[in-house]
């Protein structure tokens, strides 16, 4: 017995270190590298309840439980920011492949319910990805998830007509990781090279 | 103020913009293309072995004219400057390969010939009349503006988007002057060689355009970011547009003019050719 007792000891720190390894989902997830900024203290995922492009209740917290999701709140009638956003996460979730696919959601919450109907929603969606979870609701609600995650608050400013005032609001894609916890966001200017980089890391692919 | 099309980020809009800065350019251009012809009617008299094609017209400068105008202004320019890589490319391939060979092609050799009378513009049309010196400048230019870090900073900045546009259009006149040069003291190059060279300057679109064409990404910032003026036309479709058109357009005014090059040959050959024989003159009597 007392011929090993250093091997003896490293087989027994090596077995307890190997422990918590096994025990993925105990393992932070490392935001280091990733093109999108670091968010430090981490976002938690906010709790809400929207109504989806077909009617049906969604519940946030629930209904992405275990994917990674990333949540973008903006408007159908948005000239430039929303629809570049939603292009470029499309076309790098082409890249990825179905499996990973699959382990990712995308929410789309509007911040313009008046013009923004349910088939609006999900005909501007449809052209982006018909995986696309579009949500509308009240919004005190929308106006409360975006002040809970620090992103402000939406501005209407008055256009032309009554109808085609725009809507300033936050550029930002919160990308919540399975631990319900969002390390990073990604503001307006990040590229389908950089999506595709990030959403491997953020799925634990890459 | 705005004065030359640029990247903004502002959604596009089909409402009609104004850039003075074109306007200027087109006419400072137009002034001189003037200048230039009168130079020729005030100058020495040309010479036989002048030109080889038939006379220049004023019409073809008028042409070349416009298509500098149609690339620069509203709607092409802008939407090249800022919003689709294939409108980009169509800028370019305006710029050089279709406007500088109607231009030069509407200067009358005189005009060159008054300008050969000056030392330095002797020297200079002289030098950039060398096959090996054009193409590599037209390569050099070519491959630098389509240099993603390149492009994404240019076209930020007016003066930028500017600066790529004026090198596009001098590199086409540099790469068309020597097919198009009409002295023979300038250059005598034979017809089978001009062919050469434009087959040779047909080589280095490969680069950018395979690159355009098959890349897994977007590789301009500044269309990828756009404002999509067609929400289904994608970021990636339009750079692969973008590639195929600088391709298989932008060859076509070459192969035009090797066309054009290689059946004036062919008639001059033909013309050449001694009278064929009749078979009555040759029997024995």
């Amino acid at each position: 017995m007392t011929r090993f007792p250093r091997l003896r000891f490293g087989l027994l720190a090596a077995l307890l270190l190997a422990v918590p390894g096994c025990r993925r989902e105990a393992r932070p997830f490392n935001p280091e590298g990733l093109a999108g900024p670091k968010i430090d203290p981490p976002i938690p995922k906010p709790a809400f309840v929207l109504t989806t492009t077909d009617g049906r209740e969604f519940d946030f917290r629930r209904d992405t439980e275990g994917y990674v999701t990333l949540l973008f709140v903006g408007y159908t009638h948005c000239p430039d920011v929303c629809p570049v956003h939603l292009a470029n996460i499309a076309a790098s979730l082409r890249k990825l492949g179905p499996q990973l696919r699959n382990r990712i959601r995308v929410v789309f919450v509007t911040a313009d319910p008046d013009r923004d109907t349910a088939p609006v929603i999900r005909k501007w969606l449809d052209q982006f990805d018909p995986s696309f979870i579009g949500l509308r609701g009240d919004v005190a609600v929308v106006h409360r998830l975006l002040t809970d995650m620090r992103l402000g608050t939406p501005v209407k400013e008055p256009g032309a007509t009554d109808t085609t005032y725009t809507i300033g609001h936050s550029s930002v894609v919160v990308a919540f990781t399975p631990d319900n916890l969002a390390h990073v966001i990604y503001p307006f200017g990040i590229r389908q090279a950089d999506w595709a980089h990030d959403l491997l890391r953020l799925t634990g692919a890459g | 103020m705005t004065w030359w099309c640029s990247a903004t980020g502002k959604a596009w809009t089909w409402t009609w913009q104004a850039y003075p800065g074109v306007w200027i350019f087109v006419a400072l251009l137009a002034a001189g293309y003037v200048a230039l012809r009168r130079l020729g009617s005030a100058g020495p008299a040309g010479r036989a072995d002048d030109r080889v094609d038939e006379p220049p017209s004023a019409w073809w400068g008028g042409l070349g004219l416009a298509a500098t105008w149609l690339a620069l202004d509203w709607p092409v320019g802008a939407l090249g400057a800022g919003y689709l890589a294939s409108v980009h490319t169509v800028s370019y391939i305006l710029l050089s390969l279709i406007a500088p060979p109607l231009l030069l092609r509407g200067v009358p050799a005189q005009s060159i010939r008054a300008l050969l009378v000056r030392p330095f513009w002797r020297a200079m049309l002289r030098f950039l009349a060398r096959p090996p010196i054009a193409l590599c400048l037209y390569t050099v230019v070519l491959l630098v503006t389509h240099v993603p870090d390149v492009v994404d900073s240019a076209m930020q900045s007016q003066l930028g988007a500017f600066a790529i546009d004026l090198a596009w259009l001098l590199a086409g006149l540099v790469t068309w002057w020597p097919v198009l040069a009409p002295q023979p003291e300038v250059l005598r190059l034979s017809r089978p060689l001009k062919m050469l060279y434009l087959f040779v300057g047909t080589l280095p679109t490969i680069v950018p355009s395979a690159f355009l064409t098959f890349a897994d990404y977007p590789l301009y910032a500044v269309y990828e970011l756009a404002p999509r003026v067609v929400p289904t036309f994608t970021a990636q479709q339009d750079q692969q547009v973008a590639g195929l058109t600088m391709k298989i357009v932008g060859d076509l005014p070459v192969w035009l003019a090797f066309g054009i090059i290689f059946f004036r040959w062919a008639a001059e050959e033909q013309r050449r050719a001694p009278p064929p024989v009749h078979p009555s003159a040759a029997r024995p009597g």
